[in-house]
């Protein structure tokens, strides 16, 4: 069921009812949110509840065997066997006719031609997601950084903990395991912030991903008849299509999870306000970028060792990470490029520039801040050209159409009502910036009818302004 | 908790009752007939869609009530599904046409009287060139939940949605229970049998079919068009549309022609002679032709109807007569029909 449903409005009071009727009664709370957590899960397709309780199985299962095993060599056999599994399920169900298609293709550029025996297969729903919230824990205990989970019960919530299921944040068992294990008192405060939270991602993906959706879609599928201006606008709407999609996703996983007293990863730090493509990679999609940091990045070697370590190690990093989203060249390329941009930051040691929030306690930032803010959003659109692009082609035209003296032309497609909303969207944004989320401390100092007001014109919003419905783009990861 | 509990129900108050009164004034007022059952289903309103009056209307009558049907666009209104039974012995004809209707629209129409155990004894369906073939095939959202494949909850949610979505001075006026009037209240009545739109199955309809119009306000209207550029200068040479009909639309096309092998229908499909005199794309006739075969008749293009500008009211739609015309030409074995010309 979507977030934005109303099954999840009927489900989310329903779940949340029971479980605090079983306040400090911490193993019935944890059945509670398991079985609800399944039953979400299966609302979208009960054929693949099987792939996610094999794969918790078989976490569970080597993560024991590992901790109990004194020999090295046996820890080493339960570790590879975990990996080997998951992975290769990943690999078949999202990763075969890929492989399969592009070897045929190569072949054919050598004038053999072959037949590929392609499979019918439907991508089972987070794989992406629940099988590396699995390979971090093996992970862990491999490298003795925490002990197996000996409780089932505890560590198949972990896995399958229904706000981060199907389209994360990738949570670590570090972070995660011991706010299950502990006892979770109600808590007015975070509660309420929560609810704050939801809304705020209600109004991402709702009013802002789902009307850019419908012009980036226009203009990304008819891109050969439309102007450079206005294949521009496409690229811009997809730009905040894809942000307000997953990081509204990712505010209503943080506000349900919440709810709950359970405190989930942050996984969007207003990366479009980033002044260089390094400090873009630390505030967008957070979880994932320090998922393949500590479990790729550094085992690789990291930006120890020469420089040509430092530049196989990013390509690999970026590359893999394309890959990760989806079995398509113009994932990769996407990789790649992000590679490319940040390449010349890591070898001037540049890459921990930026640390800190733009325009920290100030209204508006510096022009130099300005001009940087603007040429890292520059390269991130165009790189998003090939995230949407339906293949290389077609990116490639696509960004060839916009470099033409139509690029100085009124643009065909100018929905104002959407442009104006996406302009407060960033205004909100940049008032909140310091916060977890942009609505997080707005109107708190005011009276309550006032801050209701605030509310209630959000709610509006929401519904008057509400796009033709999309899919969270992230489901297909 | 309890402080939790009671702020909740605290801050819905006013949004619940804020929604909760439109929501019971709109199922009051029933303005798609989803709630409730009627005699006659017609075209009240501008967002309803006809195809799904038309299957509300279809689904109370028994299976034994018709046995020809017409699909299309609104182009088809000028198909008068009274006179056709006048012209084919024991036709008992339900006029099933959609605004927008698309090639996917049609194939699960077919399939749905199929389905309700209809003899499809004769079929007639216009393809426009311009809008059959577009998005895949697809169905119109709007349409009824049995041609979606939506479950009846979504269906009526999205009717919800859609009412909701685009609120205006006129549905407030709707919801209030307060006449309207312009744009958003076509009222069309449409028989309570044929389902015939924008007119009841008379006598005198019948007679009055292939009534041209030509008095002088008409052509002065007409040359006002022209004159303006409304009614645009078409190419002197023939033009045709890009390829459109996919692989998918392909496999509707042959889903279509198996039902009526199925059934042993006689069915005549139309390609409309629209004012663009466009042609569809050889390729996307090649596969019309290998589909329908003899059973395709193709008036697009350049002739001598959509030469005559006085032949269309508005740039999308023909007069009723060219439909007339068309009807006589294919079912009486192209035995060609005089127009008569009478002045009104």
């Amino acid at each position: 069921m979507l977030f934005n449903s109303i099954d999840f409005a009927i489900f989310l009071p329903i779940v949340f009812g029971l479980y605090w009727l079983a306040n400090n009664k911490l193993k019935l709370q944890n059945i509670l949110l398991l079985v609800a957590s399944y039953f979400f899960y299966a609302c979208w397709d009960w054929r693949f509840m099987f792939l996610l309780i094999f794969s918790t199985l078989l976490d569970y299962y080597t993560g024991l065997k590992m901790s109990d095993t004194n020999s090295a060599g046996m820890k080493k056999f339960w570790f590879w066997l975990s990996i080997s599994v998951n992975l290769g399920f990943l690999g078949v169900f999202k990763y075969y006719n890929f492989f399969v298609t592009s070897f045929a293709d190569g072949l054919s550029q050598l004038g053999l031609h072959v037949n590929p025996w392609t499979i019918k297969i439907i991508l089972p729903i987070g794989i992406s997601f629940y099988t590396f919230h699995g390979l971090s824990y093996v992970i862990d205990i491999y490298k003795d950084r925490i002990k197996a989970e000996k409780n089932f019960i505890d560590y198949a919530l972990f896995v399958s903990f229904f706000p981060l299921l199907v389209a994360g944040p990738i949570e670590r068992a570090t972070h995660l395991l011991p706010q299950i294990q502990r006892e979770r008192h109600f808590n007015y405060a975070k509660a309420v912030d929560g609810l704050r939270q939801i809304l705020w991602g209600l109004f991402k993906k709702i009013v802002i991903a789902d009307n850019c959706a419908e012009y980036a879609n226009q203009i990304f599928n008819h891109s050969a008849t439309y102007s450079g201006s206005t294949l521009v606008l496409g690229a811009l709407f997809f730009t905040f299509q894809i942000y307000a999609d997953f990081s509204g996703y990712s505010d209503i996983a943080l506000g349900t999870a919440r709810l709950f007293g359970i405190e989930l990863l942050r996984n969007f730090a207003y990366p479009y306000f980033s002044r260089d493509i390094a400090e873009f990679w630390r505030r967008w999609h957070i979880s994932l970028s320090s998922w393949f940091r500590d479990y790729l990045y550094i085992p690789l070697g990291g930006s120890r060792g020469g420089t040509w370590m430092k530049v196989r190690n990013t390509f690999i990093i970026f590359i893999v990470s394309g890959f990760w989203h989806g079995a398509a060249w113009t994932f990769i390329v996407w990789g790649a490029l992000n590679a490319v941009y940040f390449l010349p930051l890591l070898l001037t040691n540049n890459n921990r520039n930026n640390l800190e929030t733009v325009a920290q306690g100030k209204t508006f930032p510096t022009f130099r801040e300005f001009f940087s803010i603007l040429l890292t959003f520059g390269l991130t659109v165009l790189a998003w050209i090939f995230f949407r692009a339906a293949d290389i082609h077609h990116a490639i035209s696509y960004i060839a159409g916009i470099f033409k003296p139509s690029l100085f032309s009124i643009p065909e497609v100018k929905p104002l009502t959407v442009i104006l909303l996406v302009i407060l969207f960033i205004l909100i944004e940049w008032r909140g910036r310091e916060q977890p989320y942009a609505i997080a401390d707005f109107g708190l100092q005011w009276k309550k009818p006032l801050r209701y007001a605030l509310y209630y014109a959000i709610i509006f919003a929401i519904i008057w302004f509400g796009g033709k419905e999309q899919e969270f783009i992230y489901f297909q990861f | 908790m309890r402080k939790f509990i009671v702020k909740i129900f605290s801050f819905s108050i006013i949004p619940f009752i804020l929604i909760l009164v439109p929501t019971l004034l709109y199922m009051k007022r029933d303005v798609y007939a989803d709630f409730k059952q009627y005699n006659n289903y017609s075209w009240k309103y501008s967002f309803q869609q006809l195809g799904d009056l038309s299957t509300k209307k279809l689904l109370k009558a028994p299976n034994t009530k018709y046995n020809s049907f017409i699909f299309g666009s609104s182009r088809t209104t000028g198909v008068y599904a009274c006179y056709l039974q006048q012209k084919i012995p024991n036709a008992h004809f339900f006029h099933y046409a959609n605004w927008n209707e698309s090639i996917g629209g049609m194939d699960e129409k077919l399939k749905l009287l199929d389905t309700l155990g209809y003899n499809i004894s004769n079929v007639i369906i216009y393809l426009d060139t311009d809008n059959t073939f577009e998005n895949d095939g697809a169905c119109h959202p709007s349409d009824h939940y049995l041609l979606t494949q939506k479950s009846e909850r979504d269906y009526m949610l999205s009717h919800y949605k859609s009412f909701f979505s685009s609120l205006n001075a006129d549905k407030i006026k709707i919801l209030c229970g307060m006449p309207v009037s312009g744009g958003i209240y076509p009222n069309w009545e449409s028989d309570p049998v044929t389902n015939d739109c924008k007119h009841f199955c008379t006598d005198s309809i019948i007679a009055t079919y292939d009534d041209v119009l030509h008095d002088e306000k008409f052509i002065h209207k007409m040359d006002s068009l022209k004159a303006n550029g409304y009614l645009y200068k078409r190419s002197a040479t023939q033009q045709y549309r890009p390829q459109q009909i996919s692989a998918g639309e392909e496999r509707m096309l042959l889903s279509m022609k198996k039902t009526f092998e199925k059934h042993n229908t006689s069915y005549y499909i139309v390609i409309a002679p629209l004012y663009d005199q466009e042609k569809f794309a050889p390729a996307d006739m090649a596969i019309l032709q290998r589909c329908f075969g003899s059973h395709l008749y193709d008036f697009s293009g350049i002739n001598a109807i959509t030469n005559n500008v006085y032949n269309y009211p508005d740039r999308k739609h023909f007069q009723p007569y060219i439909s007339k015309m068309i009807l006589d030409s294919i079912i009486t074995d192209k035995s060609s029909v005089r127009v008569q010309m009478t002045k009104r």
